[in-house]
């Protein structure tokens, strides 16, 4: 479990501290306060700095298309500057020393992304059976050197990533090839399981897909539960093949319900957003099953009504399944909900925390989190956590 | 939960300081609900009375000044008496020092004008009262004696000599000036009343160092 996050240099955050985060994480504040920020440093995180999974949370926010290029106007290498919108200001720093930093201070772990600069020279030595060979190197600039200016050189750009346990050069060379270089880095095997789940509904395909990896486990028995906190009469869940002739691709599979005292089961998309947006949470939560879920704008599709037992089941789950939850929210609603959960479940440790601008002069209107855990949060009134 | 509209907060250990508290204030120019007084009970449902309390609902809204929510923040309490289960001036002072320093809040003065901490960071100044006088051991009625006006001089002296007489009285002798404030109080026009009825009657004296003191504290606290 995380329990002391620092993100520094990442998206909107210059630093931002959350210490004492619990089981279960609620994060709430204004509109470009950085809530999504937080769950995508998480998941890179959890990834371990995993390129794909970098590359990804570019391409989910567009920011993988090169439409524009500003720094081969400086004379610098065209270069693949998709990364550059992970950092401060969509700037790779001009600095050295402003990394962007994940880490868990209680742990010790961490993940680092730097951007480089630095000479590409080929040395030549001899092998074993005296064979002149030729070997890549690569000679660290240093952004403030003189040099960068030098009319002869050209500095290459690129990513150092470094982890707890290992560290690797992601090139920045726009070129297809490179792309598909840093791609084969493949996932650390200490990465953190981990499951985001985005503010919109995942497909059919997806959500089917989640259902085959936990089918014939509690997981079932927990996702009928879950179903039955919205609709009594939900009484059997399975995922079966749409027939030929539909509009839906071929082997596409959808989630069908079995009503009580109804002999036909209906599809559960039928039966709103929240049933699948519910089913959705569940089988996220076993499929984070000693990990982390991620999880954006919580109380997406599910009315205010059924949201109390919702994060009851979350509470519960999270603890039995070993799973550390992050989730965001906009709802009054769902932070009065989550506070009683909270203060109800004893066993398992809720924490909130709202992202904010500082007033104070010091903090340059750095972004800071305040946190409420049980106790707190008792204390508190609605208009203290400010949620919109 | 309540809403608390006002960005000023100055948060006490019960009804009774939060009711005199607010009389204070009005008597000393502040619009009604200019500044949001009372105990932690009252800002929020759930949460009991007691000096503990309010010490906790003060840092976490100290928290609050850091994103502007809260925009001046003051807090009023009982120093106590150590002997008698209490933490005392130096205890109090201590106690509450320890939770503001991890914070970036330090002292910068103390006495009997009042004690303000203040922000590395450059966030506003935050008061802290320990009743009486930031200096003695005691509670607030100790300050309300001591505020007394002149005019209730013979009447407040009968009533500290008839506690003085009883033999053997049920409350423990550190609550004698409770005792001794309730029987004062007992014996106005309307007896009986909470210690707010001394604000607006006539019964205390605005031009006493004391009443001065505070006064000059919360202004220097809330504006």
């Amino acid at each position: 479990m995380i329990h002391d996050l620092t993100i520094r240099n990442f998206r909107l955050f210059d630093e931002l501290s959350i210490n004492g985060l619990g089981r279960v994480n609620l994060i709430v504040g204004k509109n470009n306060s950085g809530k999504s920020a937080v769950l995508e440093a998480l998941t890179i995180y959890a990834s371990q700095g995993d390129p794909a999974t970098l590359y990804s949370i570019l391409g989910s926010h567009d920011e993988n298309l090169r439409f524009d290029n500003p720094l081969s106007e400086s004379g610098v290498e065209a270069i693949d500057s998709s990364f550059r919108h992970l950092f401060p200001n969509r700037r790779f720093p001009e600095e050295d020393g402003k990394e962007i930093y994940i880490g868990d201070s209680s742990r010790g772990s961490y993940v680092q992304l730097e951007h480089r600069l630095f000479f590409e020279v080929f040395e030549e030595f001899q092998d074993e059976s005296g064979s002149t060979l030729r070997r890549r190197k690569r000679v660290p600039l240093e952004k403030s050197s003189p040099d960068l200016f030098s009319q002869d050189t050209t500095p290459e750009q690129a990513l150092f990533l470094s982890t707890k346990n290992r560290s690797f050069w992601l090139d920045l060379a726009d070129t297809p090839l490179s792309r598909r270089r840093y791609l084969t880095h493949g996932a650390d095997a200490r990465s953190i399981p981990h499951v985001y789940v985005p503010t919109d509904f995942i497909t059919a395909e997806r959500l089917a897909s989640m259902w085959d990896s936990v089918a014939l486990t509690e997981a079932e028995e927990y996702s009928l539960k879950a179903l039955k906190i919205i609709d009594e009469s939900v009484s059997g869940l399975a995922f079966v093949q749409k027939k030929e002739g539909s509009f839906t691709k071929e082997g596409a599979r959808v989630a069908i319900v079995k009503i009580s005292g109804q002999s036909v089961p209906i599809p559960l998309a039928s039966m709103g957003d929240g049933m699948t947006r519910l089913l959705q949470l569940v089988l996220a939560l076993f499929s984070a099953k000693g990990g982390l879920l991620l999880l954006d704008e919580f109380e997406n599709g599910l009315h205010f009504s059924v949201q109390k037992q919702i994060w009851d089941m979350v509470f519960h789950l999270a603890k039995e399944l070993d799973v550390q939850v992050f989730c965001t929210t906009h709802s009054r609603d769902c932070v009065e909900a989550f506070s009683q959960s909270a203060q109800e479940d004893t066993a398992t440790k809720g924490v909130l925390f709202r992202l904010g601008r500082s007033v104070a002069p010091k903090d340059a209107n750095r972004i800071f989190a305040t946190v409420f855990d049980e106790n707190r949060l008792s204390r508190m009134t609605e208009a203290d956590i400010e949620v919109r | 939960m309540s809403a608390n509209p006002s960005s000023k907060k100055l948060i006490v250990e019960g009804d009774i300081d939060g009711s005199f508290f607010e009389a204070f204030c009005y008597s000393i120019g502040y619009r009604k609900k200019e500044i949001w007084v009372g105990p932690p009970a009252d800002y929020a449902a759930g949460k009991g009375r007691g000096k503990g309390n309010a010490i906790d609902l003060f840092v976490d809204l100290v928290g609050e000044l850091r994103d502007g929510r809260v925009s001046r923040l003051g807090l009023i309490v009982d120093a106590d008496y150590a002997s008698k289960g209490g933490l005392g001036y130096s205890g109090t002072l201590e106690h509450i020092s320890g939770k503001l320093g991890p914070l970036d809040y330090a002292p910068i003065s103390d006495g009997e004008e009042g004690i303000v901490f203040a922000h590395a960071g450059g966030l506003p100044d935050i008061g802290v009262w320990i009743m009486p006088n930031n200096r003695n051991e005691g509670y607030l009625e100790d300050f309300c004696i001591g505020i007394a006006a002149r005019s209730e001089a013979t009447l407040l002296r009968r009533a500290r000599t008839a506690v003085t007489d009883i033999d053997t009285p049920k409350f423990p002798a550190h609550f004698k000036t409770k005792a001794e404030m309730a029987t004062w109080l007992a014996w106005q026009e309307v007896p009986g009343q909470k210690l707010a009825a001394l604000i607006g009657n006539n019964l205390i004296d605005t031009t006493s160092p004391k009443f001065l003191a505070l006064k000059k504290w919360l202004k220097r606290t809330f504006d």
